[in-house]
């Protein structure tokens, strides 16, 4: 099904003037891109502060 | 039934780094369960601190949160009405136990310890050790006795409703990512217990008395999801099912040949052929819940469904149609496509291109154990260090409520329910001159805690009624007013 739908999908369109100066989706883009590096800016600062032995100390008991 | 109530139960896991190096990966057996349960005592001591409305261990809300076996801390939700406030009590409740953190740590610096502690919503730590997250639903006895018939719906729904699990070089197989954490903890089709031996179906039965009409359906084969979406789903699309169940529409679906075994399957291979009953064809898992959808759909074509219902229905039928278009590499768990960008509102997705992302960073393969820890972090309530809460906060996920409806939810009891009669009665007699006692979901005693000063020495049938017990026996009691209303005058009389 996948497939099919893949193969059904149009071909880039070759409207490079219109696409070049379409405003909108280029905001988009670059304030996702901000969005994303604060991610992965978080993700290694997290990283750094829970240390190596984090995960040895996460032991639980099992409930019930 | 047409009227449901659902509730869910939370086993959260607390993680404390210590100053002193004493850790608890080197306690075993009852020292790590005492440890266990000083942590949880310190939520416990800072819920009284904080001044929150409850009674015993049942809250102004509704809910109720205790120490659980496992000295871990547990959060239930009240009984609800809608898969709605259902989602919002569940995240109310993870806010809840996140504040009693932020209020537990300094308790602990107070006592000359650091504040390096963290609660997790998650079903699994690297010991093998698991907990669970339990689904509640009433339904008919009928329906009980058929609910068979609803095991391959419970098999396959992880393809929406699991969160993830990043694999290790000590675990069993290999894969290096499961849909599910709790998939390979199941091993029965059916028990009535909860630890040791874990069932899809869990047997343990408990009436609710309505007219003898109703009985507890308990669901632990499912994991704890952070994303409200993903949690609107796995309720209500159950929900929908038993629908079709208790109306006898759920007839024509094949059984799974080997259902425990299937379940570890999908969630290592999530596009993987599953041999069913009495067929030779093969499914994947989205075929199988297609086949649910459709009949489904089909019922409610001749059924009116609620306003709710035909949300879920919805909202099912677009995350099936745009799980088909996911493309994933099954060798390397690589997210090749997401076109509808299903990774805002499941879990499992959602994680999945995190660790992609850092895996193709940081050039690391997937035995980097950097990623276990994210995949922890992931489950992290702390907004400051949590990696879904900074997904959300960033507007990289997609929200099924908005904030107040969240925060209500910490304080105000859900409607339609005795949950709204228990959670007010616990609101309105805070400080108060009366105790009140809550000790299950059912009853309710009020006691006064002095004399009255101001009755008559002959009104004795006054002085002598120091107590008042309300029985709250149908959980869709809403005769709410008249028995607020009697605890009230009792609260006069004593105050």
């Amino acid at each position: 099904m996948a497939a099919i739908q893949k193969t059904k999908q149009p071909k880039k369109k070759k409207v490079k003037k219109e696409d070049e100066v379409t405003f909108a989706p280029g905001v988009v883009s670059e304030e996702k891109k901000k969005r994303l590096k604060k991610l992965d800016e978080f993700i290694e600062g997290v990283l750094q502060e829970a240390g190596e032995e984090f995960l040895d100390e996460f032991k639980q008991i099992e409930g019930e | 039934m047409k009227e449901r109530i659902y509730g869910t139960e939370c086993e959260y896991a607390l993680c404390y780094q210590s100053e002193d190096k004493e850790t608890m990966s080197q306690l075993e057996g009852e020292d790590l369960l005492e440890y266990q349960k000083g942590l949880t005592t310190y939520l416990l001591c800072s819920l009284r601190d904080k001044g929150c409305p409850l009674a015993g261990e049942f809250l102004g809300n509704g809910g109720r949160f205790y120490m659980d076996r496992g000295g871990h801390p547990e959060y239930a939700t009240p009984e609800c009405r809608s898969v709605r406030d259902l989602v919002a009590h569940e995240k109310a409740g993870d806010r809840i136990v996140q504040e009693l953190v932020e209020v537990a740590r300094l308790l602990m610096v107070q006592q000359g310890g650091s504040r390096s502690l963290h609660i997790f919503k998650n079903n699994v730590d690297l010991y093998g050790n698991t907990y669970g997250g339990h689904e509640n639903y009433l339904i008919t006895p009928w329906a009980m006795k058929q609910i068979r018939k609803i095991i391959p719906f419970l098999v396959t729904r992880q393809i929406f409703t699991g969160t993830g699990k990043v694999m290790t070089r000590w675990d069993p197989g290999d894969v290096v990512y499961q849909l599910s954490q709790r998939a390979d903890f199941i091993d029965r089709v059916l028990t009535d217990r909860t630890s040791k031996e874990r069932g899809i179906i869990n047997t343990r039965k408990r009436e609710i008395p309505r007219e003898g009409q109703n009985i507890r359906f308990h669901i632990i084969l499912g994991d704890c999801n952070m994303s409200e979406y993903a949690i609107g789903l796995k309720i209500g699309t159950t929900g929908l099912v038993l629908r079709l169940l208790e109306a006898g529409a759920l007839n024509g679906i094949p059984g799974l040949s080997s259902p425990v075994q299937a379940l570890k399957s999908i969630s290592r291979s999530f596009n993987g052929p599953l041999r069913v009953e009495e067929r030779k064809q093969r499914y994947t898992a989205l075929e199988i819940q297609s086949m649910y959808l459709e009949k489904v759909q089909r019922f409610f074509s001749a059924h009116q469904a609620s306003g709710e219902e035909d949300e879920i229905l919805q909202l099912w039928a677009s995350t099936l149609e745009n799980l088909k278009k996911l493309k994933l590499s099954s060798k390397t768990w690589e997210l090749e496509e997401d076109p509808k960008d299903l990774k805002r509102r499941i879990d499992w997705i959602l994680k999945l291109w995190i660790l992609n992302r850092f895996i193709k960073k940081n050039g690391i393969d997937w035995g980097d154990m950097r990623l276990k820890s994210l995949d922890l972090k992931y489950h992290d309530l702390d907004p400051e260090t949590g990696l879904f809460e900074r997904c959300q906060a960033l507007d990289l996920v997609d929200r099924m409520l908005d904030e107040e409806e969240i925060r209500r939810a910490q304080s105000a009891p859900p409607r339609g329910t005795r949950a709204w009669t228990r959670g007010m009665i616990i609101r309105n007699t805070m400080d108060k001159n009366v105790e009140v006692r809550i000790e299950d979901w059912e009853k309710i005693n009020i006691r006064a805690q002095r004399h009255p000063g101001n009755i008559h020495f002959f009104d004795r049938h006054i002085r002598m009624v120091n107590a008042l017990g309300i029985k709250l026996e149908d959980p869709f009691q809403t005769d709410n007013l008249s028995v607020l209303k009697k605890v009230e005058h009792f609260v006069e009389i004593w105050s």
